[in-house]
């Protein structure tokens, strides 16, 4: 095959790129550390490492200017780790132009000839200039071993990996699924049998006295009890095969779920990452931002090797940068300022990675600045309309300093506001809370503010309550859930037509999921409600749901692109059995709930009309079919459930009561025939009416309907609201 | 047969058919000088025809899709999958023509009803319900159809983009409309369009 040059090239161009980036990156750490503290040999020695490298990889991948530069930068290095040439701070400063300029020459932007010549003048001169003759060129120190073990891998491989082991997941469920159907239908043989055994007495007796029956039947009947036992033979051949593929199903569905659930356990395991990879680049942008605000920063970093899940720290990342820039923006002093208070003239950041438990770490970024002037903080809310000038006198300071993450408010009264980001701080909470954690600060005026950001460790282990409302799922951060309440339906009290209850000695507003989320509310059922009380920065409500389904740990999932934000929703979720189920946003419920209209609850206290909402049972497993019905009953003043198949039909209808069923009839595991004819057979049910509603309209299916027990019988190609409202009436 | 033609006159025919037939079979089979030169003019003027050249720039590549009563298509350099609608969850506090999510292969897609940007009637029960995922680089959804028609090529100066009825939000989002009317769909557009993100202010 013919060496495609060019593909080469590019190959070559784009690891070049990669092993750049990343050495690059170290170089400008080491570089930035030289600031303050002079540089040790092993700096210096590294320093000299990587540019041997990144020069050798630009020869390779034929990037020129580069590998001139970096040839030019090396040979001064080279002297200085000899000990030929002190490090001082023009040569210190020349080593972070050189620098500069490689790093815009790997983001391709164009360097001018002439600015690189000179640069390459001035680090020869620098190298010469002390009339040291350069020494043989060493051969680089030689690379340190890899653990021959240990790949690298790119983090979107993982992604990748980790989407895969998603998609085994939901395999998983649906072959479980289709053993569970496979051993039901195998099942489904057994009564069969038990028959055929009371029936053999009888066949035996005519096959016996088949002498017996006049002549001219015996040959049909012969033919009849031969036909019989062929059929009872085949019966037996269908029972042992389906018999055989429910075994076989259920030990496929034993064996995905032992791979599912281990290459999920090895992905997440995969998927940590040690901490320093939220360091990278971290020394060297602080630096740049106390040059450009004028300010002198010592930054000290710790817990590097702690291990964490990858999509947290991705998220991490820009929030770290947010509040080191905020640290040195608005928190620590200039050296003046700093010197007129008594303090050291190079302030101090820090930032530490904690593990806190078994799950669970910190993330500490703390600085010696000037603190949060929570006067200032308290006059911008008040100026800005959040807060009464009574409140603010009344609040305390934990509370006060909580308020820079109001939006609009957060970093302006820290000090000035250079980038104008009102918005930082609550972005901040934001992004901490959707990955399941919390946010404390610790501020004293004038000496510093420290921002404790309390997180898990994996993903995985961010715990949610499952409720039911209206039919719908819901996920809720238990982070956010201080208790769940079942109390009865007269502790709730109405203060100014708002609902409230009042627990352990105090009143709280209540309000029902439906009404806050914009849905509609199912009317109080008879026996106790089920309450969860909710805590969100402070503030105390309780909720209304329908029915707490459990808890259970689950992975946070965004909305996708085009959803970017969806009020009172922080994401969704796919739950064991392959629903997907949105994740309620404790905040934005609050807010949410405080604007909304009266509560459905104070409608209810009063009588209701004597004609209750009849309940229908809608069985149907297109979801269209099934959300148009449920649509078109509902807004008939119907109370609609809706199950997915027959089979689900028929288990709900012995839960509990309803009034009327309207069903599909071509539906997997149970079909609206035999669900008809199921509940015509059984004795609580034979009186509930049926309808029928198909796309099978030939005369022989509407006479099967029928006979079938089926009260009405729609076909869908001529269905109108009318006909199946009309139909329900007269049922009813 | 005629009635009025007596025996001899059947016999004469028959004697004519016969000379006929015995001139071809001398002329091996040839057709007789009038169909010959008709045929050579058909085929000249076959051959005269000009060969238009199908350039590969010129044709589109579409996957059309039925909606409601309605046939559209859209070019499949923005679709990534076209699969049956899996279980979809709706999402309360979302704008109507956001019918819900779905999850794809491992992450959520949303789900977007054209009918509703379309105003087309959103009623009648259809049981085949198909996703049309369109993606780039930073927009990803799914577009709800009720049937996947299959791939077709389109010349792009075969679509007609200026239709009387086609006004506002209908014509926004179309590249045009086919002879055989089929809405051909700017998926471009529709990606790009910063009106269909959904970012609620807190």
């Amino acid at each position: 095959m013919p060496l495609d040059r060019d593909a080469l090239r590019q190959r070559l161009l784009a690891s070049f790129r990669a092993e750049a980036a990343e050495r690059l990156a170290t170089l400008a750490d080491v570089l930035a550390n030289w600031r303050e503290s002079s540089a040790s040999q092993d700096d210096i020695e590294s320093l000299f490492r990587e540019v041997h490298s990144i020069k050798g990889a630009s020869r390779a991948a034929g990037v020129g200017q580069i590998e001139q530069l970096c040839h030019a930068w090396e040979n001064l290095l080279s002297a200085v780790r000899h000990g030929d040439l002190p490090l001082d701070g023009e040569r210190v400063e020349l080593c972070r132009l050189t620098l500069k300029v490689v790093q815009r020459l790997h983001a391709e932007q164009a360097v001018d000839d002439h600015e690189l010549a000179q640069l390459i003048d001035s680090l020869n001169d620098s190298a010469q200039g002390r009339a040291v003759a350069l020494p043989e060129m060493a051969a680089g120190a030689p690379e340190t071993p890899r653990d021959p073990a240990t790949v690298r891998v790119t983090t979107q491989r993982l992604d990748a990996l980790l989407f895969h082991s998603e998609v085994l997941l939901q395999h998983k469920l649906e072959a479980q699924a289709h053993a569970r159907a496979l051993k039901e239908h195998a099942a489904a043989f057994e009564p069969q049998r038990v028959k055929r055994t009371l029936g053999a007495g009888a066949l035996r007796q005519l096959r016996d006295n088949i002498e017996g029956v006049p002549a001219e039947l015996r040959e049909a009947l012969g033919d009849a009890l031969d036909h019989l036992d062929w059929s009872m033979a085949q019966f037996d051949r269908l029972h042992f095969s389906a018999s055989r593929m429910a075994k076989e199903a259920g030990l496929l569905a034993v064996g995905m779920t032992r791979l599912s659930e281990s290459l999920v356990a090895e992905v997440q395991e995969a998927l940590l990452l040690s901490g320093a990879s939220l360091f990278e680049g971290v020394p060297a942008m602080v630096q740049d931002i106390a040059s450009q605000a004028g300010k002198r920063v010592e930054l000290e970093v710790d817990g590097a090797n702690l291990q964490i899940d990858k999509r947290i720290l991705d998220e991490l990342r820009s929030v770290l940068t947010h509040l080191l820039r905020n640290a040195v923006d608005h928190g620590l002093e200039t050296p003046e300022q700093r010197g007129l208070r008594g303090k050291r003239a190079v302030g101090r950041l820090q930032v530490e990675l904690i593990q806190e438990a078994a799950d669970r770490f910190e993330l500490r970024v703390s600085d010696d600045g000037q603190g949060i002037d929570i006067g200032r903080l308290k006059a911008k809310a008040v100026a800005a309309g959040r807060l009464t000038p009574e409140q603010a006198e009344a609040m305390g300071t934990r509370e006060a300093q909580a308020l820079i993450f109001v939006s609009g408010l957060s970093t302006s009264a820290m000090l000035t506001d250079i980038s104008g980001r009102g918005l930082g701080m609550a972005i901040i909470q934001d992004t901490v809370e959707r990955l399941g954690g919390r946010i404390e600060i610790d501020s004293a005026m004038g000496q510093g503010t420290c921002f404790h950001l309390h997180l898990p460790l994996s993903l995985s282990t961010f715990r949610a309550v499952i409720v039911r409302n209206a039919e719908r799922v819901f996920a809720v951060p238990a982070l956010a859930v201080e208790r769940c309440l079942r109390l009865p339906t007269s502790a709730i009290r109405t203060l100014e037509n708002r609902p409230s209850v009042s627990f352990e000695g105090r009143v709280l507003p209540l309000w029902p999921l439906g009404d806050v989320l914009g849905l509609a509310q199912p009317p109080l059922g008879e026996g106790d409600l089920t309450l969860l009380l909710l805590r969100v920065r402070g503030e105390r409500f309780v909720l209304l749901v329908e029915e707490l389904l459990g808890d259970q740990e689950i992975i946070v999932k965004s909305l996708g692109k085009q959803l970017v934000r969806v009020r009172n929703l922080m994401g969704a979720t796919l739950l064991g059995d392959g629903r997907l189920v949105p994740i309620l946003h404790p905040a934005d419920l609050y807010r949410s709930a405080l604007a909304s209209e009266a509560s459905s609850l104070s409608q209810q206290a009063r009588p209701r009309d004597s004609a209750v909402a009849r309940r229908l049972l809608v069985a149907e497993d297109s979801f269209t079919s099934r959300g148009l019905l449920k649509a078109i009953l509902e807004a008939a003043g119907y109370r609609v459930v809706t199950a997915n198949d027959g089979l689900e039909a028929w288990n709900a209808l012995k839960q509990s009561h309803f009034d009327l069923l309207v069903s599909d009839v071509e539906m997997p595991r149970l079909d609206g025939f035999t669900l008809t004819s199921r509940i015509r057979a059984d004795r609580e049910l034979a009186e509930l009416p049926v309808v029928l509603v198909t796309a099978l309209h030939s005369a022989e299916d509407r006479a099967r309907g029928l006979e079938a027990g089926a009260n009405a019988y729609l076909a869908k190609g001529g269905f109108e609201q009318e006909n199946l409202l009309e139909a329900i009436r007269r049922l009813l | 047969m005629p009635a009025f033609l007596n025996d001899e006159q059947h016999w004469q025919r028959l004697r004519e058919h016969l000379e006929a037939f015995e001139r071809r079979i001398e002329d091996g089979f040839a057709v007789d000088a009038q169909t010959r030169e008709e045929r050579l003019q058909a085929r000249t003027r076959e051959w005269a025809q000009a060969i238009e050249e199908e350039r590969p720039e010129s044709l589109i590549e579409v996957l059309c899709f039925t909606l409601g009563e309605e046939l559209y298509a859209i070019e499949t350099r923005h679709v990534a999958a076209a699969l049956p609608l899996p279980q979809f969850t709706p999402l309360p506090g979302t704008p109507p023509f956001v019918l819900g999510i779905v999850g794809v292969r491992g992450h959520i897609v949303s789900v977007l009803d054209l009918r509703v940007f379309f105003q087309l009637p959103i009623e009648g029960l259809s049981d085949k319900n198909y996703l049309v995922v369109l993606r780039s680089a930073d927009m990803e959804f799914g577009l709800l159809a009720d049937r996947i028609r299959g791939i077709e090529q389109l010349r792009r100066d075969s679509l007609q983009s200026e239709l009387a009825n086609l006004t506002g939000i209908r014509a926004r989002y179309l590249l045009g409309v086919t002879l055989d009317q089929k809405t051909v769909l700017d998926g471009a557009r529709l990606l790009g369009d910063p009106d269909l993100l959904v970012r609620d202010e807190e």
